[in-house]
């Protein structure tokens, strides 16, 4: 039942542990910024070598610990993104931690940790697992919220998101309860057997979805649950803004994936799921791109981007739902073109949060109005922020251009023409927010005259996401080529049997 | 059977009525006293169900752990109030509330009673735990193999779990300088 | 006129009933002769005589006192929040009669294992016994809270959160140093863990004894008694969470108390001197088991008393790093020893998990009284031969060997008691 070998299909996760606790030890004996963040980014590559091996050794789905653990092409996919953040995540917050936070050591430890529960959240095929990892991953973020101690924004921050985070999770295991009392089981294969006996309209399946729907929809922040998001960004510290964004959004959609589809729940009864989904997502989509536009404060803005941008996730899963059941293959597609678009908004957004972060620690403002001009005072920096936020928007040159019209075939193909249309026109709208402040930065007149030097550490940060998105741009077929099987793999399994 | 019903519905009634005390309670105390209330009911649904171990970790951990630490913070913070004064700031927010809240009750009954269909796998998963209980002889041992055995991986990331949680606690009780 | 009798159900609760009955009564009364004896045993260690008018040597004083706090006036401070203040107390004795339920006082009255009878010693044989007491056990500070906060005097609630604190602190160490119990037993059954230190032919204390160690710190500590009587610790906070109480309520928090005492004394004896076995002495004769049974829990009890007439009361920020610090590395290392022997080696092995229990025990007693020498806080008698005081302690008198007092001087603040030469060492 339980064999060393299992150990290795966890191995990623476990010596992400290991580093966290390295790093908390060290923590103690030395308070040296740069030794804590050297080694936090040295000792990723343990991770990113055995996430390697597994890529390039396994070609299905494994299992091990009572079928708990799935590694499969769809958790490692993910599982690279998360290393990916975490990489960024140390380079990124390193300035900004030495000016603001005092405890840095605590940052990354729980940054770590957070990191550690989302790998679990792509990996685990039972929903208790589930849960607990998405604990895992929230409570770092609840301590990162407010580890600005002096700011009363930060603590509110913090206090509203475990109060809010509390919540989704209650709803979320309310639909936990309901699908186990309907199935007899938390394991997600065995569910995916249940639903198949399941003829039409058993109810109580949409009440269960509609619970897991809106658990996951904080996460997410998909409107009608996205409160939370403008309010927390806005208090927290901005690398822990950038995190939020990123990390909790991509395990929100990888856990809720994973539960939708290699949970079968598309076998039961699908339309309503597809009518809640799809009202969820074109609210999600008008509201971002609306709020978004009227923003004067940076991380607001970038808080309702976010959101815009889990509205277009959601129109690619909902593809995917309205096709499931009829053909398999084309409906991967969708997954596959959703894998894609999480990848490029990671890389993009944490890139444009390093380049707020970088400009607002250096004008001290977070005004978009405090930006004025910064092409002439920073001109690297603001070259490197305007591609990622062009990006963003979906302008052609870029990855993020890609990014959108995957889903946007792909959802079409899937048979979801409404939902491209609303998706495209707030596109629209969303190039006039993003272009404001690339106009600001470029056009307008600066403030005062003396160059910003930016520091090493947030301008390695920014050059290298903005690299990786020009690659990103140019390997868009090798991307691809490794998001399909992703896709596919969480259908394998029920194929198989 | 009818003294299971009658007892489960005397239980129901009680564990519903001291949760509504919860909220509706002014005074924090009450609530607290309220909800403990609560806890133990649902112990003694536990017991109902025959799972006497269950039912008495619920109680210690619940009623005896989780909640003095709760009545202790309550009663340091807040013993020189009677009632809190808490601001409504939004008038309508509470009748809307209340009527969302009666919705989903009334949909959720609704589609208790006509919707839910227990299927033959559902059976027999039921079956399998029923038969676990049996061959380990006693519910703390049918607990014991569950949580050592079949989810033992999400019961090794709980360790995980509650090691973040006393950091971000550390981090958040140190002392600012 | 029984005939109800011959229906099982029937039967059993009665018998429940009457059973629960009659050690309610047992139990008050032992609560009632407590008073009485420890007030005698304490003041015998004082030098004092105690007690001793009412009746032949003093045995009518529970009574006594019994009438005196029922003529009393039963006062609601009006500052009190009432209907809580009420209950507290009943909470606080309900509780604590609650928690003996699972307690086997004795054999079957077949004296056969395998023989059950609905009348046998012990209220309810739940297969989680062990557990029952835990948890309700850990109900009781919810009186003692709510009556420190219901009174509406700060001195209570500083006394009952002082109270929450250290019983939830304690309680972690508590329950751990039981679990090295339960794993030779293999089972939370109080009946089965007496039956089965029958098998093994050996009481629990000697493969457990860093176990029992940290068990009875850690009780002294969650029934609030002395050393650890820091709740109602009177020169910091009047009486603690019993400031406002008087008459009977007074009097249901002090039987509370008492009765935890004897149930956490049953718990040892059971858990740890194997209940109420005596080397098969018992086999033949049922109710000699129950003697038995009562000697060891007298013995406990006597150790309370004795531990009380004893040690002075440790300071409270020492209290909570004790448990925390010390009590509960100690309660997990004895969990990590037990479970090695257990798995590894099994029954027959009892006796390396005690070895080993019994050296950690010495160990720390070393380190914890090298400790207190470094501190300044502990005699240190190992130079010169006679007792050096610690520097924050002042002596007013201080009694000395007659045949010394001429050729010793040297100590600063000894003075010659004119009339004091038995009287014990007084700290200012």
């Amino acid at each position: 039942m339980f064999q060393l070998s299992d150990l290795y299909l966890l191995a990623p996760e476990i010596s992400l542990v290991l580093l966290a606790l390295v790093v908390m030890v060290i923590d103690l004996f030395t308070k040296r910024r740069i030794v804590i963040a050297t080694v936090s980014l040295v000792g990723l590559i343990v991770p990113v070598g055995f996430v390697i091996a597994q890529a390039v050794t396994y070609t299905g789905p494994r299992t091990a610990l009572f079928r708990m653990l799935v590694v499969d092409q769809y958790s490692l996919f993910f599982r690279v993104i998360f290393l990916i953040i975490a990489a960024f995540m140390v380079l990124a917050s390193y300035n900004y931690l030495g000016k603001y936070i005092k405890a840095e050591g605590e940052f990354y430890v729980l940054m770590l940790f957070s990191v550690v529960g989302m790998m679990l959240m792509a990996s685990t095929g039972e929903l208790i697992s589930i849960y607990i990892a998405l604990e895992l991953t929230s409570f770092p973020l609840y301590a990162m919220a407010g580890l600005l101690r002096s700011s009363t924004k930060s603590s509110e921050a913090a206090l509203k998101y475990v109060l809010l985070g509390a919540m989704s999770s209650a709803i979320l295991l309310y639909g936990f309860a309901l699908l186990y009392g309907l199935t007899g089981t938390t394991d997600l294969q065995g569910i995916a057997q249940s639903f198949k006996s399941f003829g039409n309209g058993n109810l109580m399946v949409i009440v269960a979805d509609v619970l897991i729907i809106a658990g996951f929809g904080f996460k997410i922040s998909a409107v009608p649950f996205h409160m939370w998001a403008p309010d927390i960004y806005e208090g927290a510290p901005t690398p822990a803004t950038a995190f939020f964004s990123v990390g909790s959004k991509a395990a929100g959609f990888a856990a809720l994936i994973r539960i939708l589809v290699y949970g079968g729940l598309w076998q039961a009864d699908l339309t309503p799921l597809i009518v809640v989904l799809g009202v969820v997502a074109v609210l999600t989509l008008i509201l971002g791109n609306f709020a978004a536009a009227v923003q004067t404060n940076i991380k607001r803005m970038m808080a309702y981007s976010s959101i815009a941008q889990a509205g277009y996730i959601l129109v690619g899963v909902v593809a995917t739902l309205t096709m499931s059941q009829k053909n398999h293959t084309a409906a991967s597609s969708g997954i596959a073109a959703v894998l894609f678009f999480i990848l490029v908004y990671v890389v993009t957004n944490l890139g444009a949060f390093s380049g707020i972060i970088a400009l607002s620690n250096l004008t001290g403002g977070e005004k978009i109005e405090d930006f004025r001009g910064l092409w002439h005072r920073s001109p690297l920096l603001t070259v490197c922020t305007s591609l990622c936020l062009l990006s963003l928007a979906g302008i052609p040159p870029v990855a993020g251009f890609f990014s959108k019209v995957f889903i946007f075939t792909a959802a079409w193909q899937l048979g979801q023409p409404w939902l491209v249309i609303i998706a495209l026109l707030c596109s629209i709208v969303s190039i006039v927010y993003y272009g404001r402040i690339i106009k600001v930065m470029f056009f307008d007149a600066p403030r005062k005259e003396e160059r910003l030097v930016a520091p090493i550490s947030l301008s390695t940060t920014i050059t290298l996401a903005t690299a990786a998105l020009l690659v990103l741009t140019v390997i868009v077929t090798v991307v691809l080529d490794a998001a399909n099987p992703a896709a596919l793999s969480l259908f394998a399994s029920l194929l198989g049997k | 059977m009818t003294f299971e019903i009658v007892s489960f519905v005397v239980l129901a009634v009680a564990t519903v009525a001291t949760a509504i005390g919860v909220i509706a309670f002014k005074n924090a105390i009450h609530s607290a006293l309220s909800l403990i209330l609560t806890l133990l009911f649902l112990a003694l649904f536990y017991l109902q169900l025959q799972a006497m171990f269950i039912a008495v970790v619920q109680i210690l951990i619940y009623a005896g752990a989780i909640m003095v630490l709760f009545l202790f913070v309550v009663t340091m913070l807040a013993s020189d109030q009677d009632e809190l004064a808490l601001r409504n700031q939004i008038p309508w927010q509470r009748m809307v509330g209340g009527l969302l809240g009666l919705i989903l009750v009334a949909a959720l009954s609704y589609l208790l009673f006509t919707g839910a269909q227990v299927t033959g796998t559902t059976a027999s998963h039921a079956e399998s735990l029923k038969q676990a209980i049996t061959t380990y002889q006693g519910d703390t041992q049918a607990f014991g193999m569950a949580l050592f055995h079949g989810f033992l991986f999400p019961f090794e990331v709980t360790s995980l779990l509650i090691v973040v949680a006393i950091l971000g606690a550390l981090v958040f009780g140190r002392r600012t300088n | 006129m029984f005939d109800f009798m011959n229906n099982p159900t029937v039967a059993l609760i009665v018998a429940t009933v009457v059973k629960g009955a009659l050690l309610i009564v047992i139990l008050l009364t032992a609560f009632a002769y407590m008073t009485l004896i420890e007030r005698r045993v304490v003041a015998k260690i004082q030098g004092r005589l105690g007690p001793n008018r009412a009746g032949p040597m003093g045995l009518f004083q529970p009574v006594a006192d019994a009438l005196k706090m029922m003529f009393k006036e039963q006062m609601i401070p009006s500052q009190a929040r009432a209907g809580i203040y009420v209950l507290a107390p009943v909470i606080s004795v309900v509780v604590a009669l609650c928690a003996f339920a699972v307690v086997p006082i004795g054999n079957n009255w077949s004296a056969n294992s395998g023989v059950h009878s609905i009348w046998d010693p012990f209220i309810g044989d739940i297969n989680v016994g062990l557990l029952w007491i835990l948890s309700i056990s850990s109900l009781s500070v919810y009186g003692i809270v709510l009556g420190g906060w219901s009174s509406g005097n700060r001195y209570s609630l500083l006394g009952a959160l002082r109270s929450a604190a250290q019983m939830v602190s304690y309680e972690t160490s508590l329950g751990l140093a039981l679990s090295g119990v339960l794993m030779w037993a293999g089972s939370l059954s109080m009946v089965t863990i007496v039956h089965r230190q029958l098998d093994m032919g050996i009481w629990y204390i000697c493969a457990q004894p860093l176990g029992f160690v940290i068990y009875i710190i850690a009780a002294v500590a969650e029934v609030n008694r002395a050393p650890f009587d820091l709740p109602e610790a009177e020169q910091e906070l009047t009486a603690g969470y019993l400031t406002e109480y008087a008459g009977l309520r007074w009097s249901l928090f002090q039987m509370a108390e008492y009765i935890n005492m004897i149930t956490v004394s049953a718990v040892a004896s059971t858990l740890f001197f194997g209940g109420w076995s005596l080397f098969g002495l018992t086999d033949g004769i049922p109710i000699l088991s129950i003697v038995i049974f009562m000697i060891k829990v007298a013995f406990f009890l006597f150790l309370f008393i004795w531990l009380r007439a004893t040690l002075p009361r440790i300071r409270y920020d020492r209290l909570m790093r004790f448990g925390w610090q010390v009590l509960l590395p100690l309660a997990a290392l004895n969990i990590v020893i037990t479970a090695c022997t257990v798995a590894l080696g099994g029954d027959r092995f009892w006796w390396i998990s005690g070895v080993a229990g019994l050296l950690v025990v010495v160990v720390m007693l070393f380190a914890i009284r090298r400790q207190g020498i470094l501190e300044g806080t502990h005699f240190s008698e190992v130079e010169t031969g006679k007792p050096v005081l610690p520097h924050s302690v002042r002596l007013v008198t201080y009694e000395q060997e007659p045949e010394l007092e001429q050729d010793e001087d040297s100590a600063p603040s000894v003075s010659q008691p004119p009339l004091a030469r038995n009287s014990n060492t007084v700290q200012v």
